[in-house]
């Protein structure tokens, strides 16, 4: 770590920039109050109508929590189907280094040859 | 699971390159069958292994059942000398272990992982059962 008293250069940047941003927004702020202040007086603006009153109080939210739900659901789109033990498998089998003639001939084997007899290898359940 | 294809094209690929990386450090042939058996899946394991023909000496088939919650692995008479038993018995404990936490792709390329290091030892020729 670096002696004390002696701030690394990213941190002063993030302090001066930080000082500037406040600094700027309290001016902002400032000079907007006496100019938001003169649109309050008068009479107030016409009525809501049913369709208006509807989109905001109703239709926002449902946009909202419909954008909420398919960020949250997102991941999962992207990365496909997932196994669940337990469940049932609809899935279709899938061979990795299939032989030719694949699953029917293998089905059609009768008699094992001595290099698989002979040979061993394990099994495991969960 | 919905019906149709069990792995995504990115999962697949990843187990294809498992499998590349595994017979490339061993030499050994390694074939993986997911799906659906009926009856008992070890004779069916060992039927599938038997199709691999000339290569069935050298090979290596892992069968994953993920209705029954089984994993067979059958290894061919020359395979069984570099990846024995008790090597195939640790991977397939440790892929039954991610397929039960739902992850069957990590499960098969760690497995796959797994039995290439130990086949890639070089097989002992020789052992003093006294020492």
């Amino acid at each position: 770590m670096n002696a004390p008293g002696r701030p690394r250069p990213f941190v002063r940047l993030a302090a001066a920039v930080t000082t500037a941003a406040t600094g700027g927004i309290a001016t902002l702020l400032l000079a907007a109050g006496p100019v938001a202040a003169v649109g309050e007086r008068g009479t107030p603006g016409g009525k809501l109508s049913a369709a208006e009153t509807f989109a905001i109080f109703v239709g926002a939210p449902v946009a909202a929590a419909a954008i909420i739900a398919f960020l949250v659901v997102l991941p999962s789109m992207v990365r496909g189907p997932r196994y669940r033990p337990g469940r049932s498998w609809a899935s279709a089998s899938r061979w990795f280094g299939e032989p030719a003639g694949g699953e029917v001939a293998a089905e059609a084997i009768t008699s094992l040859p001595p290099a698989t007899v002979e040979g061993g290898g394990a099994s495991a359940r969960w | 699971m919905p019906a149709g294809e069990a792995f995504t094209a990115h999962q697949a690929l990843q187990v294809r390159q498992a499998i590349a990386a595994a017979e490339a450090e061993t030499g050994l042939t390694f074939s993986v069958y997911v799906g659906r058996v009926h009856g008992d899946p070890r004779p069916y394991a060992m039927q599938l292994h038997a199709a691999l023909a000339d290569q069935a000496d050298r090979g290596v088939l892992v069968l994953i059942e993920p209705e029954a919650r089984r994993v067979e692995v059958v290894t061919g008479e020359t395979a069984r000398r570099r990846l024995d038993d008790r090597a195939a018995g640790l991977a397939s404990l440790s892929m039954a272990t991610s397929f039960a936490g739902g992850d069957l792709t990590g499960g098969i390329t760690n497995g796959l992982r797994m039995m290439a290091q130990a086949a890639a030892r070089p097989p002992v020729l020789h052992q003093h059962d006294s020492d």
